[in-house]
Parts: structure tokens; C-alpha cells; sequence
């Protein structure tokens, strides 16, 4: 601690390029703390995955499916169950406030096994038709307890008399699940579906598949996929495990967002590490000045580390922030027609690597002019100063 | 009198381009503790680089270099650091103070080399200040304060962690006559009243002669050695 006035001195004589430094270092982090925080996110949802569980929807373009499919896969040899669900998407008193309820019907709690809603808590969205079960994370985003009610106004899904708010009651709170990184909101498929026009129901948007072997889980896909392909609702049956990697979208999303992880680290090496080396070639006689009080070439070297160090941790802590900041707010900030983007975590692991990289590019930075530090010539560098 | 440094049989060489320039042959000195020594002469006469071996800022390609009872030349890079804080200040000609740090501040920092706490660092840099004359000057950047004050700063670094030697390198080099007149009364000052051995390289004769003796160099040896009462 003694020595930090010395190390702050080093940084704030020129307070632009600290300032600036800082900035870019903290905006580099913050994008270091985003990407890597998705990719927690994605690993999160992946290591949660099921193998025993299939997602099947409509092989073209969003088309609901007849609910009536729900009852004929459930038939079929290694199905162990199937439920079927809808989804309500729009927003709450804002455009801007988005939001989605999943619509459950009563076979869900027998697939959807992992979910961790009590008993009582199915019940309640089995037994009140405008009922809803909401997460943590839902509850205190939207400031709800049970009792309260909640209106989603969804333009997209209009009901039988041409509304288009659709009206809840909340009954319990829920323990969070990942794979929902925004919070979850479960209601009952039969509100949705008695109160839409009579050409609209019996639909739905999604079943959920239950293998009874997981080992065959992929297998059972192929044959949903095969049974249904010259019928009037093709499908398109994928396991969860592989539906919820997300290496397998198309773009390996998880190295894309590590490799922009590590062009922002590689920017602020450069930027910083120019800075130091200015730094130091602009000071090399007072370095020299202290070698001769007694400063030996490690603590000259240990000087010029915690001056590479500070600005690059102390961004390192109000990126991360700051991106912490973004991930409570992203909803906010992205525009209402991405729809629901998925939360980067950024959780303590996700700072521990900002702060080891923040250290990595410090001692990468500093570690030229060191070497130039230590090979000084103390009465060479003292009488450069004339 | 005891010898506060002795140098014997010193040589010490330059690299320059492809050539060796040799500057010191084979040079003797002693100097007593408590001794005021200016060492005086041409420039490349080689009297700089007798200082930077005294002070252990540079090493002798043979021969022995004894300061204060230690042979420098058998100390390691970080055993000279450590000898230095302990035994020796410098004082410059541009005074090489910290321009972002405040008088007191620069004074302190021998003193971050040293175990002793804050509050005590900050007693000594009191006295160490009050001794220049500059009490009132110590929350003063440098560029805040004229050269002469500034230099003050510089002695005061070099005295507070009371190092029996003082080896200073044109220390009025840079100063008006009425300020350097000041600076050399209080290294006399330092050297009378508080057995301060000073070394003092300059070109000034006027500095010279606050020094109890002068030596004049010429290619690396004494040309001519004379006493000042």
C-alpha cells in the first residue's frame, strides 16, 4: 500500500490517456463480460439438457399443429409420454415490457419432470384456467405475489371476441430454471384455447416427447419425423440435448463469442500496451533516479506491472459491471422486434476470467518495458536526463 | 581517520562503437569519513564515473572500490540497492524529483525501502524538510517551486535516511550564484554539523572551494590536489 501514491502518480500524469485507457479497457470488458456471460448461459441451458426428452414442431414455418398429434405419438413404440404447449407472446402495459406465457396442458408435468414445480403447483395451473405459475426471477422483475393479476396485451394472438389482452391471476412462485434465463410464466392451455375463435383451436405450437430409453431418444425423433412426412403437418422432431446445444444453430455461436472475447482482450493489450511503454520510455531517468534511492530492478518492475495492472483490473471490475448492468436490463434495451434475446450470467466465474485476463494483459504489457527496465544502465539512463 | 571510501588500483573502461575507452588507470583514492571532497576537471576527465562507483551505480572492471567497510565490488545488483538506501545519497544537478509527487512525498521515498511505519516515515520526513528549510513547502509539487527549493527537496531526499555519504553531481549546476551559494553553505552545513562525508563533483572553483579539499582530474588521474582551509 505504501507504494501506491508512486504507482497512482505513474498513471495520472497524464490523466487523458489514463482516462482514456480506463475507457477502453472497461468497454472491452464489458463486451468480454456479455460474451463470455452468454456463453455461460448457453452451457447452462446445455448441461441441463434431458436426453430423453424430444421437441417437436412444424417442419415449415411456424405452423400450429392439430393437438389431436399429441394422442397419436403418444402410441407410438418408445414414447413414454407426450404433452402439448402454446405460447401466448406479447407484453405487459409497455411495447417495450415482453413477455410470454407458456400455455400448458395436463400431461406437461408428466414430461416435464425436472421442472421443479410442486405438486400443488401443477395443480394450480391444471385447476384455475386463468391461473399462473411464475418463477423468482419473473416475480421480482415484475414486482408480483400471489393473488395479483397480470395482463399481457398480445397483438399476435387474438381471442374469439377480438381482444387482444389476455387476463391472469398469479397463484404461486416457482423456483427459476436456467433454460429460462428471463424467468418463466406457466399457465393452462385450456384458458388459451376455449377463449380463441372456433377455427383456431385444438392448435398448439409444440409437443414435448418423453423417450422411454434415453439411448433411443434420436432414434424415436427419426420416426415421429418419418411417420408424419407425407402428411398435411410435416414435423420436425429434434432431442433436447441437441436442440439446446448451441453448436449446433448453424454458427457456432459459443467460438464465435469467445473469439470477440479475445479480439476486445487483444485491443486492449495493444492499446495498453503502448501506453506503458510510452509510459516508461518517458520516465526511463526518474526509474533511473530510483534505482540510485535504493529501488532494485524488481521493485522498478513491480511498479511499472501495477501500473500496466490497475487500469486493466479496475476496468476489468466496472466492465464486468457494467455488462451486469446490460444483462439485468437487456430486455429494455433490445428492440422489441429481436423478441426475448437470451440473459448473459455473470455470475463470480465470469469476473474471475475478466479479472485473470485483466492480470494476463497487465504482465503481457509490461513485460517489454521491463525487460528494457532491467537491462538499465542506471549512470547511462542518469545522464540522458541533460 | 577512518576511510569512508578507498579506492585502489581502479580501472574502469567504456565501450564506444567498436572501441574501448579506458578512463580510469589503475586509481587510488581514500577519502576520511566526515571529509567535504570536490572532485573537479574536464568533461570525460573521469570524475562522474568515480562517483557512480563510489555510489554503486556502476561497477570497476578491476580493482577494489571499499565504502563504508563494504567492497562494492563483491555486492550483487540487489545487495548495491539495498547498500545504497542505507549508506548513500545523491544529489543532482536537475534535482530528478518525481514530478507528480509533493516535496514530502519525494523525500519519502527512500524511506518505502526502509520497515519503518508511516508515522514514522513522516516524522523523518519533517525533519528532514525543517533541515533544508522547507517546512512549509511539503505539500509543493516540484513544478511549484523554484530550483533552488527544489534542490533543497533533492538534499532533503538524500539526507533522510541518514546515509553517512553524500555524493552529489554538479549540484549547483543549474542554479543562479545567490541560490547556489545557499545549496553549498547547507551541504557544509550537513557536513559540519552532522559528519555528513560529501563528494561533490562540479566545474564552478567557487563551489569548490566550500569543500575542505579539491581534486583535479585530467584522463583519469590527479592532476593537481589542493586543501581549502
Amino acid at each position: 500500500m505504501k507504494y501506491l501514491p508512486l504507482v497512482l502518480a505513474g498513471l495520472w500524469r497524464k490523466p487523458a490517456r489514463a482516462v482514456l485507457t480506463f475507457l477502453a479497457v472497461m468497454i472491452a470488458f464489458t463486451l468480454f463480460g456479455l460474451t463470455i456471460g452468454m456463453n455461460a448461459t448457453f452451457d447452462a441451458v446445455e448441461k441441463n439438457a434431458r436426453d430423453d426428452r424430444i421437441f417437436t414442431g412444424a417442419r415449415f414455418g411456424g405452423v400450429p399443429l392439430p393437438i389431436a398429434l399429441e394422442q397419436q405419438i403418444a402410441g407410438m413404440p418408445g414414447v413414454a409420454g407426450v404433452a402439448a404447449t402454446q405460447v401466448i407472446p406479447g407484453y405487459h402495459q409497455d411495447p417495450k415490457n415482453r413477455v410470454f406465457v407458456l400455455m400448458f396442458d395436463d400431461n406437461v408435468h408428466k414430461v416435464m419432470t425436472d421442472y421443479p414445480l410442486t405438486p400443488q403447483q401443477w395443480d394450480q395451473i391444471r385447476n384455475n384456467r386463468d391461473g399462473l405459475v411464475i418463477s423468482r426471477m419473473s416475480a421480482q422483475r415484475w414486482n408480483l405475489k400471489p393473488g395479483d393479476t397480470f395482463v399481457i396485451d398480445a397483438p399476435q394472438t387474438v381471442r374469439a371476441d377480438g381482444a387482444k389482452s389476455w387476463t391472469f391471476r398469479v397463484m404461486s412462485v416457482g423456483d427459476d430454471i436456467p433454460y429460462f434465463s428471463n424467468g418463466y410464466m406457466f399457465g393452462n392451455y385450456d384458458y388459451f384455447d376455449q377463449a380463441r375463435a372456433l377455427s383456431d383451436r385444438g392448435k398448439v405450437v409444440q409437443l414435448y416427447v418423453l423417450s422411454s430409453d434415453p439411448t433411443h431418444t434420436a432414434d424415436i425423433a427419426q420416426k415421429i419425423d418419418a411417420a408424419y412426412a407425407n402428411s398435411g403437418t410435416p414435423l420436425q422432431s429434434i432431442t433436447e440435448k441437441m436442440a439446446l446445444d448451441i453448436s449446433n444453430s448453424g454458427v457456432d455461436i459459443v467460438t464465435v463469442d469467445r473469439d470477440i472475447a479475445l479480439a476486445g482482450m487483444f485491443m486492449v493489450l495493444f492499446l495498453v500496451a503502448n501506453g506503458i511503454a510510452q509510459s516508461v520510455r518517458e520516465r526511463f531517468a526518474e526509474f533511473a533516479t530510483l534505482r540510485t534511492l535504493g529501488f532494485t530492478d524488481r521493485g522498478v518492475i513491480a511498479l511499472v506491472f501495477a501500473e500496466a495492472a490497475a487500469p486493466c483490473l479496475l476496468g476489468a471490475l466496472m466492465g464486468v459491471g457494467l455488462a451486469a448492468l446490460v444483462s439485468s436490463n437487456i430486455s429494455h434495451l433490445v428492440p422489441a422486434s429481436i423478441g426475448t434475446p437470451p440473459v448473459p450470467t455473470i455470475d463470480a466465474m465470469v469476473l474471475l476470467w475478466a479479472a485473470l485476463s485483466a492480470a494476463a494483459v497487465a504482465l503481457a504489457s509490461s513485460a517489454l518495458p521491463a525487460l528494457r527496465l532491467s537491462k538499465m544502465d542506471i549512470a547511462t539512463a542518469l545522464s540522458e536526463r541533460v | 581517520m577512518a576511510s569512508a571510501v578507498s579506492l585502489k588500483h581502479v580501472v574502469k573502461s567504456y565501450r564506444r562503437g567498436r572501441d574501448r575507452v579506458e578512463v580510469l588507470h589503475g586509481f587510488d583514492l581514500e577519502i576520511p569519513e566526515g571529509e567535504f571532497l570536490a572532485l573537479m576537471g574536464p568533461s570525460g576527465s573521469g570524475k562522474t564515473t568515480i562517483l557512480n562507483l563510489i555510489g554503486g551505480l556502476d561497477r570497476a572492471d578491476s580493482g577494489e572500490v571499499i565504502v563504508s567497510g563494504e567492497n562494492l565490488q563483491s555486492l550483487s545488483g540487489g545487495q548495491l540497492a539495498k547498500w545504497r538506501t542505507r549508506h548513500v545519497g545523491f544529489i543532482f544537478q536537475f534535482y530528478n524529483l518525481m514530478p507528480m509527487l509533493s516535496a514530502a512525498a519525494n523525500v519519502e521515498l527512500p524511506l518505502l525501502l526502509t520497515n519503518l511505519s508511516k508515522a514514522e516515515r513522516k516524522k523523518h520526513v519533517a525533519v528532514a524538510l525543517e533541515m533544508v528549510g522547507l517546512s512549509n513547502r511539503e505539500a509543493h509539487k516540484p513544478g511549484e517551486m523554484s530550483g533552488g527549493q527544489q534542490q533543497r527537496v533533492g538534499i532533503a531526499r538524500a539526507i533522510v535516511a541518514d546515509p553517512t555519504l553524500l555524493l552529489c553531481d554538479e549540484p549547483t549546476g543549474d542554479l543562479d550564484r545567490q541560490t547556489a551559494d545557499e545549496i553549498l553553505a547547507l551541504l557544509q552545513e550537513l557536513n559540519r554539523h552532522h559528519n555528513k562525508t560529501i563528494v561533490m563533483v562540479t566545474h564552478d572553483p567557487r563551489a569548490a572551494d566550500h569543500a575542505q579539499r579539491q581534486l583535479h582530474f585530467d584522463k583519469g588521474q590527479v592532476a593537481e590536489a589542493g586543501v581549502h582551509a
